[in-house]
Order: structure tokens, then sequence, then C-alpha cells
């Protein structure tokens, strides 16, 4: 009886642990998401089309936050793409990275921008929990987004 | 074969414990990615398309799919390529930054391994 009702408190205690670990990521989720769509939704509500700007294509190089840091990705239209990692002040640039057309070409650069980042982020010790995978993955995501665009 | 966005955003949710609607969370993700997409591209513009846009906006309302065919008038596929990924890859680890510290070791660990299993297998 003794054994037995230990298992069933060891099962119980484990429940109510995930069951916490879940509400906590449930409640987090929610909470994020729900403040991603409101910053969406404040852009729309304001319409705030004042900023002036150059043409799109002489814009500064996008950044993408990884693992914290900020990092400059150049236009990918040439031959290169340049990935900056700002906070460690190393780049990795000409890479010799060609699009061809549609998702592959997008995949291809990306699997080597996911490379190549990795091990710099690694360097700067400067990465989210699971670090490195997480990047990787997230490069990983972002390029199937490709294969979902309603495109012309 | 690369899973594509909603299975992984699937199989995230599941690690995690997401216990409400996952079709929806995962609905607004994505809806996300592509309102920020749009935002950056008419951020980047010229006041006289981003008045031609304001206009064309108000009348298709909240609808991602509808702002991407307004932009297929202004800016180039690629450039819209650019701008999805760079778009998508923040607000894709902004949520994991947001949640993963509310995560038990073992669903840190069991996360870890999924998102490099689908990491190491990129489509080439």
């Amino acid at each position: 009886m003794a054994a037995h009702g230990e298992v069933e408190e060891d099962f119980h205690d484990e429940g109510l642990e995930n069951r916490g670990g879940h509400e906590m990521a449930t409640h987090a989720s929610d909470n994020w998401l729900v403040s991603a769509k409101n910053s969406v939704a404040k852009w729309f509500t304001n319409l705030s089309l004042t900023t002036v700007g150059e043409s799109l294509w002489s814009v500064a190089p996008y950044t993408a936050r990884l693992g914290g840091l900020i990092m400059p990705i150049a236009p990918l239209e040439g031959a290169a793409i340049a990935v900056l990692p700002a906070a460690a002040g190393l780049a990795i640039s000409g890479l010799g990275v060609k699009r061809a057309s549609g998702s592959e070409k997008a995949v291809w650069g990306l699997s080597h921008i996911a490379a190549a980042a990795g091990p710099v982020l690694e360097m700067t010790g400067n990465v989210v929990n699971p670090g490195l995978k997480t990047i990787a993955t997230a490069m990983s995501f972002v390029s199937t987004l490709w294969s979902m665009r309603n495109r012309r | 074969m690369q899973p594509d966005p909603k299975t992984i955003l699937l199989k995230v949710l599941v690690i995690i414990g997401y216990q409400n609607d996952k079709e929806k969370f995962i609905s607004e993700f994505l809806s996300i990615c592509f309102k920020k997409a749009f935002i950056k591209c008419v951020e980047s513009m010229p006041l006289n398309i981003k008045n031609t846009i304001k206009k064309k906006i108000v009348k298709v309302g909240d609808n991602p799919l509808k702002m991407q065919e307004i932009l297929t008038e202004f800016v180039p596929e690629e450039k819209y390529d650019e701008i999805l990924f760079a778009e998508s890859l923040n607000t894709f680890i902004e949520y994991l930054q947001a949640v993963i510290p509310t995560l038990k070791e073992n669903q840190k660990k069991e996360l870890g391994i999924y998102l490099k299993s689908i990491a190491i297998n990129p489509q080439m």
C-alpha cells in the first residue's frame, strides 16, 4: 500500500507541476500574442504615414534580432549576403549567396546565413536558450514562410 | 521535407503545453508576421506611395492576404521576401524569448531537441 501510495503521490505532484508550467507557458504565450497584436494594430489604427523617406530600395539594411544581438541583414540582391552581428563587432560578408528564383533560393541563402551566424553568436555568448538551436530553427522557420505565401 | 510554419508552431505549442486554442494562436501568429512585413514595407516608402497605400488599405481592412496583394504593385517580390524574412525572424524569436523562461527544464530540453531536428535538415 505504501509503495502504491508513493507512486500515486509522485504522479500527483508531477501532474501539478506540469499543469503549473503549462499554465505559465500558456499565459506567457497569450500575453506575448496580445502585445504583438496590439503593436501591429496600433500602426493600422494610426496609419501614421508621416515618415518620409527614401525609397525602399535605398533603405539601410534590415535588421533581425538574434539572441539579443541586432544583426543588420543586407539586401539579398546581387551576389552576397552580409550578416553583421553589431554587438560582437564581427562581420560575415561576401558569402557568395546567389538567389535563384522562388523559395529554393531563399532557403538556400538562409541556410548559409544560419551556418555562418551561429558560430559568431556562440562566440559572443549572447544567445537565447536553447541558443544556437533556436536561432538556426528560427532561420528554418522563416524560410518556410516562403512556401505559404499567396504570391503573385 | 521541412515542416511548414503551422506544423512547427503546433509542435512548439504542444511541447510547451499551451492550453488554449492552438489553431487560433497559430493563425494570429502568422498574421502578425505578414502584417509586420507589410508595415515595414510601407514605412520605407515615399510619402506619395504611402498615401496611395493608405487609401487602398482602408478598403481591404484587416486582411493580411489583401495587404500582400496591395504591396505587389509597389514592392518587388524579392524585396518583399527579404522583409518578410526579417520580420518573421524577429517575431519568432521574440515569442521564444517570452515563453522559454516559463518552461520546465524537461520542456526546454524537448524544445531544443525539436528545434535542432528541424534546423539540421534545411532544404537545399
